[in-house]
């Protein structure tokens, strides 16, 4: 092999790996996110953002916490649940989850299964997108 | 917080991508020159973004031809600009040790250099987390920009604020 075709061949290697390792994180991390919302006590069957949080996490309660706010102001107590977490308090939770930062939300459908992980700040539009898209799919499959 | 201004966030995405492939090029046919190449282009963008060769190749061919967008954000310019100076340093010191031989540690800093800017095209820029972290700490007469509102240091602000 030339040198050049050798570099090559490391430069692909190194994007190739570098790509599988993010799926594969994010696939293990939806997988256990599923095990652990089967656990979850949910009393109304309407679309549900898990967040994890802490006491030291400044974009928590600065950033993400009003976001949140905001999305239940939108979109209805009633159409939306939010379960919060404090990983301080509840450090077995966050890691049947597979919290890996803060803050952390994950998108539940109406009937439980996740549909988005976001791990770190997620805006305003993301999330109400990703909520639109939860309520769309939660609606093809059920048909 | 305020935002000082508006940013296009497609010229940053542009100057990442072709800062990915210039380096991943440089790489693959072994020539320290490339990296000194982009070196040059990041000093160019921190000195004045407007001069920045990858962001007058967007708007001279890109944008025109409409194979990438604008998406212009409010988004403060200055955490950029540090940022391309930040990667100027790491380019340049990676060229330099290429250049007197030390292959290993040389790549090793274009190595790096790729992993931030494909960290910066996917919406988190290191050189912009530095910075606010800076103003944070009260450097605030040269790092005076703070984040803008409801977004975490260094990431990409949400589109429509």
């Amino acid at each position: 092999m030339t040198p050049m075709v050798e570099r090559l061949s490391i430069t692909v290697a190194v994007f190739v790996v570098a790509w599988a390792a993010l799926a594969l994180m994010k696939r293990r991390q939806l997988r256990a996110a599923n095990r652990a919302s089967e656990r979850l006590d949910r009393a109304r069957h309407v679309p549900t953002i898990v967040y994890f949080w802490s006491d030291g996490c400044s974009v928590c309660k600065n950033a993400q916490r009003p976001v949140l706010e905001r999305m239940v102001a939108e979109t209805g107590s009633d159409q939306l649940a939010v379960v919060t977490y404090s990983v301080d308090e509840s450090p077995e939770i966050a890691r049947e989850w597979g919290v890996r930062t803060l803050p952390t939300t994950f998108v539940l459908d109406s009937t439980g299964a996740t549909r988005y992980v976001n791990n770190g700040f997620v805006a305003l539009p993301t999330l109400r997108r990703q909520l639109q898209e939860t309520a769309t799919a939660s609606a093809t499959d059920g048909r | 917080m305020k935002s000082t201004g508006m940013v296009d966030q497609s010229e940053l995405r542009v100057t990442a991508a072709l800062g990915i492939l210039v380096l991943a090029a440089a790489f693959i046919v072994n020539r320290w020159e490339l990296v000194a190449f982009q070196a040059g282009v990041l000093f160019l963008t921190a000195l004045r973004p407007t001069f920045g060769p990858y962001i007058v190749f967007y708007h001279a061919i890109l944008q025109p031809a409409g194979i990438v967008k604008p998406d212009v954000r409010a988004d403060n310019l200055e955490p950029h600009r540090f940022a391309a100076l930040f990667g100027t340093v790491v380019s340049a010191t990676a060229a330099v040790l290429l250049a007197t031989g030390s292959s290993v540690a040389g790549w090793a800093f274009a190595w790096l250099l790729i992993s931030l800017a494909a960290a910066n095209f996917a919406g988190w820029c290191a050189g912009c987390f530095t910075y606010y972290t800076l103003h944070r700490l009260g450097l605030r007469g040269v790092f005076k920009d703070a984040p803008i509102d409801g977004t975490f240091p260094g990431a990409r602000p949400p589109k429509g604020q």
